[in-house]
């Protein structure tokens, strides 16, 4: 609400994420007008992907992506007292406080750009895959805010965390191309070493059918595994908050 | 009963000490050095319900810390705290639903938007039915005669009219202790009087717990029955005001004021320290046992107009406190 107040620069913001994400849909096009695919991704997969990421971008800064550059500002500034001593879950309250109404503008392109991939594409038994592309995409989100979580943890002990947040931003940014497409990476590194690199491939891939139970069910059990981790992390990290001298 | 009851209370900090300049920089990449800071060092105190108690030091003295821990925003190194019988840190709602925690060098309001959004917000968090908000806002708004500046934006009010408005959020939900820590601070005289008006008031008509960190002895002696003096992390003092001044104030003040204008200093140095001499005025600082029999040889020895035997300031007693003077 309060970034509504700033009327310019609100519009300036959509202005500016609209023109962004247009320059990547016409550097795909450019791309797949001398080429049929790149290993295996279809121009419109490809689309996919981009609007499947936008948006999970979109929901994350309407939700908890905001959390990554207020959390360790707060706790400098010493902020976060005020919140710590209110009686409300401190994770939860830390991280969904504000919400990015910017975003709200550029959610829908993602949605548009979804639509457009499958009016192309076409899919067969496409109730089925959307249900299993919510449940994709409602799973990532939890991996992508219990790495988060995991992430401003660190805040506790070292207050100063730019590095690492910057490094999961830019992997976010990874999301937007089809990280399974890129050549002479296994499957497997992508996996287990950014395996958020994949999280908006893997949906996607749900949606225009190329996918199997297993993925739903194991990303699910995942998801919940590393969340119940994650707060465990941020809780116990707490424990080492110092406060800032007044 | 005690609402409030701390044993052995100590929390230490590890802290990095870094050389300056560039080279310090480097080097503590590599080799940092640290040292321990004792905030607070084994502190006990009790406070009961409706007391109004200041909480007094230097600056560094471990009062914010003690508050924070109080509040549960910190851990402690070791020591038992209870307060409303819950352990602070342990951050139950049910416990923080019963305190509030204002700090003058902080705000808890959105700054782009008007005062009462955060009081909403406040009224959600702590789950305040309807007609008690409107209640209590009312009640605190004609208090602090703020009715006209409610929907104003936060970063457009002074900073006077930000801390009733800080107040207001804190209170929203009927605290039954309320942490102030440096309420006053950076306030005019005006706003000072009226923000200790408000605190005693309130105090008095809900029966509110009150702990009042300050470093203006205006408020402590304006507000406090009774104080807790804190020195480097240790608990020097515990008591009512006045106490202070038979603990450690072991003179009292003579001022003289003299009818005639042939009083030299030397007559003077011979009774006692001399604070001050600006003829015919001066004021001279003897042992508390002496003072009758010094103000029986000024009435002797001079020509006098106007003589006044009294404590001295308990700000210069603190002061002397905190600056190691040795009073035994």
């Amino acid at each position: 609400m309060s970034e509504m107040t700033h009327k310019e620069n609100f519009l300036t913001w959509i202005a500016v994420h609209s023109v962004s994400l247009l320059s990547i849909v016409v550097f795909f096009k450019v791309v797949y007008s001398n080429t049929n695919s790149i290993n295996g991704w279809t121009q419109y997969q490809t689309l996919m992907v981009l609007g499947t990421a936008t948006l999970m971008t979109g929901l994350g800064s309407l939700t908890f992506f905001p959390f990554m550059y207020g959390f360790s500002r707060e706790i400098q500034r010493g902020e976060f007292d005020f919140k710590l001593a209110k009686p409300l879950n401190i994770l939860f309250q830390s991280a969904f406080r504000w919400v990015d109404t910017e975003d709200l503008a550029v959610t829908p392109t993602g949605l548009l750009l979804i639509w457009y991939s499958l009016a192309n594409l076409k899919p067969e038994n496409l109730p089925l895959n959307i249900i299993g592309f919510l449940l994709m995409v409602t799973s990532s989100m939890v991996i992508l805010f219990s790495l988060l979580t995991i992430i401003q943890s660190l805040a506790f002990r070292h207050v100063q965390i730019n590095s690492v947040t910057d490094f999961y931003w830019s992997i976010i940014n990874i999301t937007k191309y089809p990280a399974k497409a890129i050549k002479n990476v296994s499957q497997a590194t992508l996996y287990s070493l950014v395996p958020i690199g994949i999280i908006s491939s893997v949906p996607s891939e749900v949606l225009f059918g190329r996918w199997e139970p297993v993925w739903i069910t194991g990303s699910l059990f995942s998801a919940f595994v590393l969340f119940i981790f994650s707060r465990w992390i941020f809780m116990s990290s707490l424990r080492h908050y110092s406060s800032a001298s007044s | 009963m005690a609402v409030i009851e701390v044993k052995n209370l100590k929390k230490y900090y590890k802290v990095h000490q870094k050389e300056p300049g560039l080279s310090g920089s480097i080097k503590s990449l590599f080799n940092r050095k640290y040292y321990d800071v004792k905030a607070v060092d084994n502190v006990s105190f009790e406070i009961g319900e409706g007391e109004l108690v200041g909480f007094i030091g230097p600056n560094g003295a471990g009062k914010t810390t003690t508050l924070k821990v109080l509040s549960g925003l910190l851990y402690p190194t070791s020591g038992f705290v209870q307060a409303l019988g819950y352990t602070p840190w342990d951050r139950k709602p049910a416990y923080q639903k019963q305190f509030s925690l204002v700090m003058g060098q902080k705000n808890q309001l959105w700054w782009d938007l008007p005062a009462i959004e955060s009081f909403i917000l406040n009224k959600e968090i702590y789950e305040v039915p309807d007609a008690q908000y409107k209640k209590t806002l009312d009640e605190l708004v004609e208090l602090l005669d703020v009715k006209d500046i409610l929907k104003v934006q936060v970063r457009k009010l002074s900073l006077g009219q930000r801390m009733k408005m800080e107040l207001i959020a804190a209170l929203i939900h009927s605290p039954k202790i309320l942490f102030l820590d440096e309420p006053t601070i950076g306030l005019d005289v005006v706003m000072q009087k009226k923000m200790r008006d408000f605190i005693r008031e309130y105090n008095k008509r809900f029966n509110a717990t009150v702990i009042l960190t300050s470093h203006y002895m205006d408020d402590v002696k304006e507000l406090c029955q009774r104080v807790i003096i804190i020195d480097k992390g240790k608990l020097i003092f515990d008591g009512a005001l006045d106490e202070i001044i038979k603990k450690y104030a072991d003179h009292k003040l003579i001022t003289v004021v003299f009818s005639k204008n042939n009083v030299e200093l030397s007559d003077l140095e011979k009774l006692g320290e001399v604070k001050s001499f600006e003829p015919p005025k001066a004021v001279i600082s003897v042992k508390r046992a002496s003072a009758p029999r010094v103000a029986a040889r000024i009435l002797e020895d001079f020509s006098v107009a106007d003589i006044n035997l009294e404590e001295p300031q308990i700000e210069d007693i603190i002061r002397e406190v905190f600056t190691g003077k040795d009073f035994a």
